[in-house]
């Protein structure tokens, strides 16, 4: 099935598509969501967007204007977000783990018409005036829902059309400020039908259970519209460490979990105090970062459950390489979702043969427009129909794809392209790691690069010299000497970028500072 | 005794002493992460044998947790 804005009707709003779908497909009274005690049927669901469409119409939302959603995985950010789109207006969900200088500068740099939040966020923003015009709390004195309440739900959804711009995400980048990614109205189609129903197989009688939020891609699908598209339900949590998802799990017994390495060691590392008793579930996956094999094997001999790892960029919306359920290879990303061409290039831009490392290209049809008012960084990753990604991938002779770092991570050792993914695969299965990020180092004596481990302990282990000799040790003897960390920096956590992946480049300047010492 | 066990993991987490108090939050106050407060149920787990799955959706004060660890105790006593 050929799924593409030119192949869908000259009028279509994705608000509509699914609202208006799943109630013809007589899913009104199925349950859509679960937020704490509450439920929401798909009924419910479709009188409250149409309200919120009503309202912020009412309020001067004008089409293709935008509204920030600042907010929680919450009832008032899925009204929200699809009362904007059925308005035919944008919303711009912000992530409530961004730093307040970063939140500012989106809502600023998406010139958001209204924010909705809450009031705790609203007391610590300084807000422009040049573009908001209206703030709307969730609490307080006339909180959103409440004005929900008092509003029709007449609003007939906005005549748009599939190839225009329907939502945007922020994705953070390695450097720099936070990127707006721009949506068609076309690309939750493809993301759902691609990878919500082909893999992972999604059907009306599913829970999905996401650790990712609704800001970030990942979550988007995993909660909003892919269970959406099929009649399923999702669960909308707070919650924010291991004994609180573990909790959630019991609580609502999700059949599939969208999860991400941390949360799978999390997990485990209670398994004595906390165990998972959850015999709804029938599916693991995995994404938003490489899933260490160690942590696979682990999760499979704790729960007998594989994790179905798979990787996607907010700029394809989800996934687009993934394992599939039941034939996963632990340590690779599966091969392409069916309606991806996924392909990896060398530097001039050709195929590179079996097994060499190169640049991984995607083409797919839920490609996002561009980065709002950033034509140069468009440009640099989309070639035509396809996107460089900036990820460092090898296709092994069955057609598995591995991640072999970002292009800045990769780095040579010994004069052999070296992944820090791989060293640290090893270094976590010793007994006293429980994270580890491997960056090169070079030093004025010594020109070639040789390899550093920045590590943090399990609880019960202390730093010292004797355990530094160890670990070393360790990684010697399972490894080719070139890749075995010549030090090893004890810290008490590693930097992470706002999506949980390891800050390399704040470790590299960490390692200046240790040097400089 | 609860209390001084709290306050050694807490102290070896990065935790200056004089922030460590009854009334302190876990994350108002002490600024602890989620990875942080699991690493506190578990230390509570190896050095005192009990199970206190630390939830971090409420932040919880110091003498909460000491609560918690005594109810703990008195159910499964060592």
């Amino acid at each position: 099935m050929d799924i593409s804005c030119e192949r869908l009707p000259e009028i279509f709003n994705i608000a509509a598509y699914f609202i208006e779908g799943s109630l013809s497909r007589g899913h009104s009274e199925r349950i859509a969501f679960y937020y704490r005690d509450e439920t929401y049927t798909y009924r419910t669901v479709r009188s409250y967007v149409r309200r919120a469409a009503t309202l912020l119409s009412e309020l001067g939302l004008d089409r293709e204007d935008r509204i920030a959603i600042l907010l929680p995985d919450t009832p008032e950010f899925i009204f929200a977000f699809w009362g904007a789109i059925w308005a035919g207006a944008v919303p711009v969900p912000i992530n409530t783990a961004c730093s307040i200088d970063d939140i500012q500068y989106i809502i600023q740099n998406c010139r958001a018409k209204i924010l909705l939040t809450s009031q705790e966020w609203h007391e610590k923003l300084t807000l422009g005036t040049e573009f908001l015009r209206d703030v709307l709390l969730v609490d307080g004195e006339t909180p959103f829902l409440s004005r929900l309440d008092q509003t029709s739900e007449e609003a007939t959804p906005s005549r748009t059309s599939p190839c225009e711009p329907a939502f945007w995400l922020y994705t953070s980048g390695s450097t720099g400020r936070p990127k707006g990614v721009v949506h068609m109205h076309s690309s939750m189609v493809v993301s759902a039908q691609r990878y919500g129903k082909d893999i992972v197989g999604l059907h009306e009688n599913d829970i999905t259970y996401s650790i990712a939020k609704m800001p970030f891609a990942y979550g988007l699908g995993n909660t909003l519209y892919m269970t959406m598209a099929v009649g399923a339900a999702s669960v909308l949590s707070d919650a924010a460490n291991a004994f609180d998802i573990i909790a959630d799990l019991h609580r609502y017994q999700p059949t599939v979990l969208f999860g991400v390495p941390s949360t799978y060691a999390s997990i485990l590392a209670v398994k004595e105090m906390a165990p998972l008793e959850t015999p709804r579930l029938r599916l693991c996956l995995s994404a938003a970062e490489q899933l260490p094999k160690t942590i696979w094997t682990r999760w499979l001999q704790a729960y007998g459950y594989e994790i179905c790892e798979g990787i996607g960029t907010t700029e394809l919306l989800h996934i687009f390489l993934s394992n599939r359920p039941g034939e996963c290879q632990p340590g690779s990303s599966g091969f392409p979702v069916p309606g991806y061409e996924v392909e990896i290039l060398d530097d001039q831009g050709y195929p590179v043969k079996v097994g060499e490392i190169g640049t991984l290209q995607v083409t797919g049809k839920s490609l996002m427009l561009g980065y709002w008012n950033r034509i140069e960084e468009t440009r640099k990753v989309i070639y035509g129909n396809s996107i460089r990604t900036g990820d460092q991938y090898q296709c092994d002779a069955e057609g598995f794809f591995w991640f072999m770092g970002r292009k800045d991570d990769l780095f040579k050792v010994n004069g052999q392209w070296t992944s820090p993914f791989e060293i640290e695969e090893v270094l976590l299965q010793h007994e006293s790691l429980l994270d580890v990020a491997i960056v090169p180092q070079t030093d004025a004596q010594e020109v070639l690069p040789y390899v550093v481990a920045f590590v943090t302990l399990k609880a019960g282990f202390t730093a010292s010299s004797e355990l530094e000799d160890g670990i070393r040790r360790f990684a010697k003897s399972r490894l080719p000497h070139f890749k075995a960390p010549k030090a090893i920096h004890f810290l008490d956590k590693l930097p992470r970028t706002p999506t949980g992946k390891i800050h390399r480049k704040a470790l590299g300047t960490k390692l200046a500072l240790v040097r400089a010492l | 005794m609860v209390m001084d066990t709290l306050k050694a993991i807490l102290l070896e987490l990065g935790i200056e002493e004089s922030d460590v108090t009854e009334t302190a939050l876990l994350r108002k106050d002490l600024q602890l992460d989620s990875t942080e407060t699991v690493q506190i149920a578990l230390e509570l787990k190896r050095r005192l044998g009990v199970n206190v799955k630390l939830e971090a959706r409420q932040d919880m004060t110091l003498g909460h947790i000491c609560d918690l660890v005594v109810q703990a105790m008195a159910l499964n006593p060592a």
